[in-house]
């Protein structure tokens, strides 16, 4: 099984405004890894508990959580956007866990 | 070593030789180019635009960094320990500001105690516990109590006349306004030429060094304010590792002096050429406060 490292774009993961700076993080990967490990890996990296707001984007496209590495055409330098679907309710839940 | 919240006697002494050291570069250019007087309203001019920036650096500082007032309601977290490091400083409380930005770090503005803002990313707010917040923020108030948007206005007002006039002497030489035909006058025209570029160059790095002291004072700040300087040195521990992981913060590289760790440092930067200190020797020094304190680090 060969492995790989994915980068994945984390800088909207706060508000959806056009960043000048992007923050990377890179991620090792194999074929059977899914973008719910990926996402999961990342968020945990941001101490992010919403997993449920999170997606990721590839091409434009929104991958599915269960998708593995296998399904989708990833070349070495590919980057993945790490999106949040609702930014009132990240801002609720992280009022309301008191991590604001 | 003595520690206070407030500027100590030793900080005093060590910004009176910077600026000493600022202002004998002003003077000696000063000299140079035909007489003090010239510096001087070459100073005032300085001085005049700089502090025209200093009453509205915070209004600046917040659009440049993207930086949004919040309210109580919006960061009940946020604002209940800046209250509490507040009413313990015994200053009035600062506004309280988030960056949306998933890198940690923090910052404070405001010309002075009663228009004072406190900034922190929600990456700090995520990734901190409570006392790392606490201990970041305490140094962001230790900013504010030692009044160090007035210190930096100030170097910086020095610095630009000092680069005016190095500009100045600059142009001089190029439309043939320094020295003489005799060799004494071509050799003065030298030295003059000399001292224009490497007289700005010089105040850059005594302003950059007071910048750095002034990162220094305000770790201790936090470390006499909270009693628990292992708070600071986890966090910048943890700030430090992010940056340099990540990528820089979307905000103006301009702001860089600002936040509480460099947010667009690279790993080969010399400290001379550094706003801040490195964060090795910030901790060590916190190790050597938290030992005095009782500490057995």
């Amino acid at each position: 099984m060969s492995s790989l490292t994915v980068s994945v774009d984390y800088s909207n993961v706060y508000e959806d405004k056009p960043k000048f700076f992007r923050n990377l993080i890179k991620v090792n990967v194999n074929s059977d890894t899914t973008i719910e490990n990926i996402k999961s890996t990342v968020l945990n990296y941001l101490n992010i508990p919403y997993e449920d707001l999170y997606y990721i984007e590839f091409n434009g496209q929104k991958l599915e959580d269960k998708q593995t590495v296998n399904s989708l055409i990833i070349s070495k330098n590919a980057v993945l956007l790490l999106k949040c679907s609702n930014f009132d309710e990240l801002y609720s839940r992280m009022r309301r866990d008191r991590r604001l | 070593m003595s520690l206070s919240v407030g500027s100590s006697l030793k900080a005093y002494l060590k910004l009176t030789v910077l600026f000493a050291l600022l202002g004998g570069i002003l003077v000696a250019l000063g000299f140079l180019i035909g007489g003090v007087s010239l510096a001087f309203w070459f100073l005032l001019f300085a001085l005049g635009f700089n502090f025209l920036m200093y009453f509205i650096s915070d209004k600046i500082v917040l659009a440049s960094t993207g930086a949004k007032i919040v309210s109580e309601e919006e960061a009940p977290r946020l604002h209940a320990i800046v209250s509490k490091l507040a009413s313990q400083a015994g200053i009035p409380k600062p506004k309280v500001a988030i960056v949306k930005s998933p890198q940690p770090n923090a910052f404070a503005t405001g010309r002075n105690k009663e228009h004072a803002v406190v900034a922190a990313t929600t990456g700090l707010l995520n990734i901190m516990d409570d006392d790392e917040i606490e201990a970041v923020l305490a140094h962001e108030i230790g900013h504010v109590i030692h009044r160090d948007m007035l210190v930096s206005t100030v170097a910086a007002s020095i610095a630009t006349a000092i680069s005016y006039i190095g500009n100045l002497i600059a142009w001089m030489a190029i439309l043939g306004g320094l020295g003489g035909r005799g060799r004494d006058d071509s050799a003065r025209g030298l030295a003059a030429l000399g001292a224009a570029i490497l007289a700005p160059l010089a105040a850059t790095f005594v302003q950059l060094a007071i910048s750095r002291s002034r990162e220094y004072y305000a770790d201790e700040a936090s470390a006499v304010l909270t009693r628990r300087p292992q708070s600071l040195i986890s966090a910048l521990t943890k700030i430090e590792q992010m940056i340099y992981r990540g990528a820089p913060l979307n905000a103006s590289p301009s702001t860089a002096s600002l936040w509480i760790s460099n947010p667009f440092k690279g790993s080969s930067l010399l400290e001379l050429f550094s706003t801040h200190p490195s964060t090795e020797n910030r901790i060590r020094r916190l190790e050597e406060i938290a030992r005095k304190m009782g500490y057995y680090i």
